[in-house]
């Protein structure tokens, strides 16, 4: 599965943050990717960094904004191509950071990255309160969803996520299952990227009673918001009224648990 | 949006949708014609839902 995590202040300087992950086995690659500049309405530039290698892409960008929040898929998605190698990112979601300004939501879907091996990397949004943290290297612990695959690195390991909490220093301690370093722990400044949402939200998170085909399984966690049921990589939209049966609610303020291997 | 062109169609039974329900390709969503799924294509293309058949004179299949 894939997964990303970005976080974005539409004022000033803007961040965008990008894990990626080899969409064939949800390898993280470890590309990270951070714009800053100003973002204007239409045809900013975007520069990505990736902060391990130093190497950096410039993408123009069009955006469309002013979104009816029901609707998100409906807007019209911007592509962004480098016209220097003709890769491509296509942003899905963006998010202002003053709730009391219209949302902009851009595709975040797709990206194609020079490598040496012009392999090819998806990535997914993840929801996210649009706070700007500065980036520590560090642990970055993923949560590849669907597939239960768990991906830490950067410099450290693979492994499983057995558990998470908050800290009293703002940061959050994992438990982690590593493949080669048994079970440890570690704490980083942000909650699992590809869970974020939902690890962070305690109301309106449903699980799934019951399998559907390859779409999403028993008990995966959804999202309701605009009126629609999402999966956490919003792969997947249910309309409420139509399928609530499809769903049970979590109780608020129970804990949400990270699932175990 | 609804148009020949991007008309697929649902090739198998699922929990949320019966086979041949039909879907229209929007924004990168498969979406149905109620709009109470929808489908992200990169997940689904050609595993659940495939592009819908049209007889030479573009008129779609009845039944």
């Amino acid at each position: 599965m894939i997964g990303t995590v970005f976080s974005l202040r539409d004022r000033g300087n803007c961040v965008v943050k990008a894990l990626v992950y080899d969409i064939t086995d949800g390898r993280l690659v470890g590309l990270y990717y951070t714009y800053y500049g100003s973002m204007g309405s239409n045809g900013q530039e975007f520069r990505f960094l990736n902060e391990i290698s130093g190497a950096e892409a410039k993408f123009n960008l069009s955006l469309s904004g002013n979104p009816d929040q029901q609707y998100p898929w409906k807007y019209p998605k911007s592509s962004v191509r480098d016209e220097a190698t003709s890769h491509r990112i296509t942003i899905r979601e963006i998010f202002r950071n003053n709730p009391d300004e219209p949302a902009l939501y851009v595709d975040f879907d797709a990206i194609l990255l020079a490598s040496d091996v012009e392999d090819c990397y998806t990535f997914s949004t993840v929801v996210e309160q649009p706070t700007y943290q500065p980036y520590k290297a560090g642990l970055i612990v993923i949560d590849v969803s669907s597939t239960k695959k768990l991906m830490s690195s950067f410099q450290f390991c693979s492994g499983k996520i057995l558990s998470s909490k908050p800290t009293r220093q703002g940061q959050y301690m994992y438990t982690i299952q590593s493949i080669d370093l048994g079970v440890i722990t570690r704490s980083h400044n942000q909650l699992i990227p590809a869970a974020d949402y939902f690890d962070k939200t305690t109301h309106n998170i449903f699980r799934a009673n019951d399998d559907c085909n390859n779409l999403f399984y028993k008990d995966e966690k959804f999202v309701l918001r605009n009126r629609y049921f999402h999966n956490r990589t919003s792969t997947v939209l249910l309309e409420e009224t139509v399928f609530n049966k499809f769903f049970t609610k979590i109780e608020e303020d129970a804990p949400v648990k990270t699932p175990a291997s | 949006m609804e148009s020949k062109s991007n008309e697929y169609v649902l090739v198998q039974d699922l929990l949320i949708a019966l086979k041949g329900e039909s879907f229209f390709l929007i924004d990168g969503y498969y979406v149905n014609k109620s709009e109470t799924i929808l489908l992200r294509s990169t997940n689904v293309t050609g595993k659940i839902i495939k592009k819908k058949a049209h007889d030479r004179n573009g008129i779609l299949p009845q039944g």
